[in-house]
């Protein structure tokens, strides 16, 4: 399995996911009906189906655009796949405004809203694909994983298995199905002694298929411990597991998070309050970013370089969300004005939003990272074990057709030749016919005397 | 022991097994074949210390010596007269044994026209 990066994980098909797009609509309604929360509506049901005609205008034109992209590249690069997401989110807000203009008594502000949707969508659309591929990997990694240890298991009962239980087993399958076939044989024999007219060379055609039987048992009956594993369905991962990443890169992962709630509250705080209220959302976002960045080194210095815990992760968060909310209270101007007071809850609300991606698309990168060795190792573990399986199995049958040779294969031969023989050298005289029958008869009791000594229990052998 | 004279084809038949080499004689002298017997590979090469042999039809797999130890051996005895060696076996053998020798093979079990010709050619070569 490939190592996933931000380049191939873009181009790759995420980006024209139509089931990701789905799960996108949830967020993105979100984001209209906080717009427009404002805008007088001349009718209730304008909103939700503003929503709906930009979730499914933005989502035909990227997915479409990404499509037809696809069908010329197979990995499209990066910054086309960018353009396409910003002019899929151009597109929602001339549909944004367009509802607005046509559904509503406000100014449809197509710039700001043109804005808004393109910033959102250029820095939130990479980080969803990004984040959905990532997870896709994960689950796949784990599924790889845990199907290769119940084989490995697998693999060690069979080479806890003996030579001597590979050899029973054989032999055991080779006297079912051989014995009731001797003793059917033997009577059709014993009734040829006293029949002079039934032809012994149908007896012969018996053995002889009895040796094919055999021989197809020793080459094919299975002796193996149990049958493989089939591969499990395909595992979510655990969002724990997202969130306890390696803080290695903690001032990237601080200035992603930032940077991506900056995307969703810039551009609506200067359609709303202006340049000013803009530069105080984006000096408080940088504070929560600084802050968030200096804990996480800290943290990480401290669980000395092990993986930061979830609930640390959460502490962090929330420092940064106080930090940022109480640096705009301290920047802004007063008196305070709905949008402001908006701005307190918006602000830790994007930045828990920003985090909780930016971290689970970091964590399962991590996680990843560290899966694919080990999942290439239990790989190659298998396959040395499969290999000695087969060897032992190969050994096994060698040794038992050897086993075999003399007592049951050679004899049953030395019968069919005996009777074939005799029955193309024209059936011979009464005379010779008996002694014939009474010599395989004397062979196929040895068969099957030696079938039961070696069937039988052990401690009695 | 059968004591060999004239000129005759004398064979040698080895096998561990009493029933295929009472099956091969009879069918054997009924070619005009004289005929000795052998239960393994070390009781053939005593076999061809005292008795010269045109055709040896010998098992692949007996008890005691390998087949390439008992063709060995019966080579080394006989020569510098070479026999014709015909290996019947129900067991695969290597191609490398039966060339050195220049043996024909038969598989088991074995069908009575098939071995008379192949006793026919091993006799003639």
């Amino acid at each position: 399995m490939a190592r996933v990066t931000a380049r191939s994980v873009l181009g790759g098909r995420w980006a024209a996911s139509p089931a990701l797009w789905l799960v996108l609509f949830g967020p993105a309604s979100l984001l209209v009906v906080m717009q427009d929360t404002v805008t007088p509506f001349r009718y209730w049901w304008a909103l939700p189906l503003s929503a709906l005609a930009q979730h499914v205008v933005g989502g035909l034109v990227i997915v479409g655009l990404v499509f037809i992209l696809h069908q010329f590249v197979r990995e499209i690069p990066a910054v086309v796949i960018v353009a396409t997401f910003v002019i899929g989110g151009i597109l929602r807000g001339l549909v944004s405004g367009w509802f607005v203009d046509t559904a509503s008594y406000a100014e449809p502000e197509y710039w700001s809203r043109v804005l808004f949707w393109a910033v959102a969508s250029g820095v939130w659309l990479p980080l969803s694909v990004y984040t959905a591929s990532q997870l896709d990997l994960h689950a796949s990694l784990m599924s790889s994983v845990i199907t290769l240890r119940m084989d490995i298991e697998v693999e060690h009962a069979e080479a806890d298995i003996s030579e001597r239980e590979r050899e029973g087993r054989l032999m055991s399958a080779v006297a079912t199905a051989i014995a009731p076939v001797i003793v059917e044989i033997r009577q059709s024999l014993v009734s040829a002694l006293s029949e002079s007219r039934r032809p012994l060379a149908t007896i012969s055609d018996k053995i002889e298929s009895v040796v094919d039987n055999v021989l197809d048992i020793i080459v094919h009956e299975p002796i193996g411990a149990a049958p493989r594993t089939r591969a499990p369905r395909r595992l979510l991962a655990p969002l724990s597991a997202a969130l306890n990443f390696d803080s290695s890169r903690p001032v990237f992962a601080s200035a992603l998070v930032c940077g991506a709630a900056a995307a969703l509250l810039v551009p609506d705080s200067l359609r709303f309050g202006g340049t000013k209220e803009a530069i105080d959302t984006a000096l408080s976002l940088a504070v929560a970013g600084v802050v968030t960045a200096l804990l996480l080194v800290f943290l990480h210095r401290m669980s000395k370089r092990e993986s930061v815990r979830m609930w640390h992760v959460a502490l962090v968060l929330v420092i940064a969300a106080v930090a940022s909310v109480a640096t705009f209270l301290l920047t802004c101007d007063y008196p305070l004005y709905a949008n402001d007071v908006s701005r307190i809850f918006t602000i830790p609300a994007a930045l828990i939003t920003s985090s909780v991606v930016v971290s689970t698309a970091v964590g399962l990168s991590f996680a990843n990272l560290d899966v694919l060795p080990e999942q290439a190792s239990l790989a190659e573990e298998l396959a040395d074990l499969r290999a000695r399986a087969t060897a032992r199995e190969e050994a096994t049958r060698e040794q038992f057709t050897s086993l075999m040779h003399g007592p049951v294969l050679g004899r049953l031969s030395a019968c069919v030749m005996a009777l074939n023989f005799h029955a193309a050298g024209g059936g011979g005289t009464a005379e010779s016919r008996a002694q014939v029958a009474e010599q395989v008869l004397a062979h196929l009791d040895l068969v099957a005397a030696d079938l039961e000594d070696m069937t039988a229990p052990r401690e009695f052998r | 022991m059968v004591p060999l004279t004239g000129d005759t084809t004398r064979t040698l038949v080895v096998d561990d097994d009493e029933l295929v080499r009472t099956v091969l004689r009879t069918a054997l002298e009924r070619l005009g074949h004289v005929v000795a017997e052998a239960g393994d590979g070390e009781a053939a090469i005593r076999a061809t210390g005292t008795d010269v042999f045109d055709l040896v039809i010998i098992d692949s797999r007996m008890p005691g010596l390998s087949l390439g130890e008992t063709l060995e051996g019966i080579r080394a005895a006989l020569d510098p007269h070479h026999p014709g060696v015909l290996v019947i076996s129900g067991a695969p053998v290597a191609v490398e044994v039966l060339e050195e020798h220049g043996a024909a093979y038969l598989a088991k079990p074995v069908d009575l026209r098939e071995f008379l010709s192949a006793v026919r050619l091993a006799v003639a070569s």
